[in-house]
């Protein structure tokens, strides 16, 4: 039903991670928000300390994402940067993208199509 | 007075009351047993199966220690207070049940009137109930036991307690008094017994997405409000028991109506809350809510961006102070609720006023949680503009206004020219850097650069406008639908937009043209959004087939 668009979107949140050659693909879907986003941090904060330092997000199945799950991000970021590590993203969906792109963030984070094209 | 405990009535002999107290919503009232030697009285049965489960079985158990006839009251005939009448009238008696009603609300629930009693608008579905004794019935003495005392114009009602004669002077029990206070319904009657005054809905008249419900009276509420006042200060009555929410001393109840009368006062003309008018606001509130999500993401981003460079540059106590001018997980958190809320409520009937009513929540809540006004250190005025007015217009609506734009005489070229040129320009000094005196200044400054993202940089936008564009609009509000469309075109990767303005007759029609007919990527609630900003712009949006937006605006006579 239209008027209850906002709704239309699942509160969940999956995450699955992907060895490809030296990098990881993070396979992210749903809606990255302050419910989801620890569960996504629990999963980055793991596979960083396995030793992972470059970061393929592909967000090709993300409709939503929040400050929160920015910070996220952001906190990955951080954490692989001082091994000169780095964190892409892949498969913006419209919402994603404006986020990204009216925030700066995509000054920060390297922006293209698909996982193809990220390495 | 504990909710679901049974309690002495200071002043009244022999008597206990049974308070029934719910957290204030449109489900259900409050319920309340008063039981003396001689009878069993119950005030507004609700509108849960649980509740009246709860009030029979107190009931039955008194009736356990002495059988007594039972009566149940309303205050009114809205459902919340009465859909579960039928499930109390089952309680242990020898006799039947008597029900006391204001006339109107005998017609409204005799009649199953959806509209009087708001069951269209909860989606409920009503069943058919008798009611026993009539009050305030138009030139005819009520039967039984209900005997009109005859002054203040005959608007007082004395139900006499049972077994005793029908003057005063016979009463052995305390009467059970019922005062006309329509203005929430015409049918609302507040009830008096000893020292304790059951004010139903009254002290809610006068609430956003309450007042104006069908049946609503602006000058019948103040006047009914004037009198429980008056009732109030005459003394005698100690505890006020309203329809929802906790029990009131006379003190504060007295406080409280003196609000709600100032409130009631200055809500002339408002309109009607219809099921359509419910539908409307759901709609809207569903709308704004999408929008404020989308706004306030990018304002939390913006500044989550600003302090991870501050900290990249070693700026960690700057950073710090903008972290804490707002708290994103709080406006997230409001938000979320919303969703959450509607979510539950999806596709079920009656869902429309809950929502309305849910939104009224949070636009407050949110209006009270962020400060718009130092968010303009990091985020373009824009931004926080376009946040204040939702925040405004969802307000003035859940108040039952419709929102309505400040309209002047503005030279619609002008603006689109200005607003071309200013997207361009930097807001802040490159020199001032260099030029900062001491380390706020510099901190200022630094702050500034950092913050200046244009979404719209890859934008080329040129103006093909007339002369004679005078027309009216809200300027403001036109700047910012500008944006917002100019926003969406440079996130769909246009890039290049041109606005034309021109004069046919009284109108001035201001398009905006993407090339090779690329259309804005908007579904229909960005559409519906966008076609509402244009009306509260003082203009008529229209989709064109080739992709193009054109807004109409009234010209006038077209001159300043």
């Amino acid at each position: 039903m239209e008027l209850y668009d906002l709704t239309a979107v699942p509160y969940t949140m999956e995450v699955t991670c992907t060895p490809r050659g030296d990098r990881t693909i993070i396979t992210v879907t749903g809606r990255l928000d302050a419910a989801t986003a620890p569960g996504l941090d629990d999963t980055l904060n793991g596979i960083i300390a396995q030793g992972t330092t470059a970061l393929v997000f592909d967000f090709s199945g993300l409709s939503y994402i929040s400050s929160a799950g920015l910070r996220v991000l952001l906190s990955a970021r951080k954490k692989v940067q001082p091994r000169n590590g780095t964190v892409m993203l892949c498969g913006l969906q419209p919402f994603v993208r404006e986020v990204f792109e009216m925030t700066g963030f995509t000054r920060i984070f390297p922006v293209v199509s698909d996982v193809d094209t990220s390495g | 007075m504990e909710s679901q405990v049974w309690t002495r009535v200071p002043g009244l002999p022999e008597t206990e009351i049974y308070p029934y107290l719910r957290k204030p919503d449109i489900i259900s009232s409050n319920s309340y047993i008063i039981a003396d030697e001689s009878r069993i009285v119950v005030i507004d049965p609700g509108g849960l199966p649980d509740q009246a489960a709860t009030l029979v079985a107190e009931i039955n158990r008194v009736q356990e220690e002495g059988e007594r006839p039972v009566s149940v009251y309303l205050t009114h005939s809205h459902l919340d207070h009465c859909l579960q009448l039928m499930q109390v009238l089952d309680v242990r008696s020898s006799r039947p049940v008597s029900i006391v009603a204001h006339t109107c609300a005998a017609d409204a629930l005799e009649g199953q009137d959806s509209r009087a009693t708001v069951a269209d608008l909860l989606g409920l579905d009503m069943a058919k109930v008798s009611v026993g004794t009539r009050l305030f019935s138009p030139g005819e003495e009520p039967e039984g036991m209900v005997v009109c005392t005859g002054h203040d114009e005959g608007l007082v009602c004395t139900v006499l307690p049972p077994g005793n004669g029908r003057t005063p002077e016979g009463w052995s029990a305390t009467p059970v008094t019922c005062y006309a206070t329509p203005g929430h319904t015409p049918d609302s009657i507040s009830i008096r017994i000893g020292p304790l005054l059951f004010l139903g809905d009254i002290p809610f008249a006068a609430s956003p997405g309450v007042a104006g419900l069908h049946g609503w009276d602006q000058e019948a509420l103040v006047a009914s409000i004037r009198r429980i006042r008056g009732l109030l200060a005459d003394g005698g009555i100690h505890t006020c028991l309203p329809g929802h929410g906790r029990v009131l001393s006379a003190g504060e109840a007295g406080d409280l109506l003196g609000s709600v009368q100032a409130d009631a006062e200055k809500l002339a003309g408002i309109s009607e809350i219809s099921p359509e008018r419910a539908r409307a606001m759901a709609t809207y509130a569903a709308d704004i809510m999408a929008e404020m999500d989308r706004l306030f993401t990018i304002v939390a981003g913006r500044l989550l961006f600003v302090t991870h460079i501050l900290d990249e540059l070693e700026e960690a106590g700057e950073a710090e102070r903008l972290r804490g001018l707002i708290d994103p997980d709080l406006i997230e958190q409001i938000l979320a609720g919303f969703g959450q809320f509607s979510s539950g409520f999806r596709n079920r009937k009656g869902s429309d006023i809950h929502i309305a009513l849910k939104a009224g929540q949070i636009t407050a809540k949110l209006a009270r949680s962020l400060d718009t006004g130092c968010l303009a250190r990091f985020i373009d005025p824009s931004f926080t503009r376009r946040i204040e007015n939702l925040l405004r217009d969802y307000s003035v609506t859940f108040r039952g206004y419709d929102p309505a734009p400040s309209l002047s005489l503005t030279d619609c070229s002008g603006l689109v020219r200005d607003l071309a040129r200013s997207i361009a320009e930097k807001p802040f000094d490159e020199s001032a850097i260099l030029d900062a005196g001491d380390d706020a200044a510099y901190l200022e400054a630094l702050v500034a650069r950092i913050a200046y993202v244009n979404p719209l940089e890859s934008l080329a936008i040129s103006t093909r406008c007339e002369d004679m564009g005078i027309c009216r609009i809200d300027p403001d509000r036109t700047r910012d639908l500008l944006r917002h469309i100019l926003e969406m075109y440079a996130v769909a990767g246009v890039p290049e937009v041109t606005f034309v303005t021109s004069r046919v007759d009284r109108e001035v029609i201001l398009t905006v043209h993407a090339p090779q007919n690329r259309k804005l990527p908007l579904d229909s609630r960005g559409w519906r959004f966008l076609t509402r900003s244009a009306a509260l712009c003082g203009g008529h949006l229209h989709r064109r087939e080739d992709g193009a937006v054109r807004i109409t605006f009234d010209a006038g006579d077209g001159v300043i």
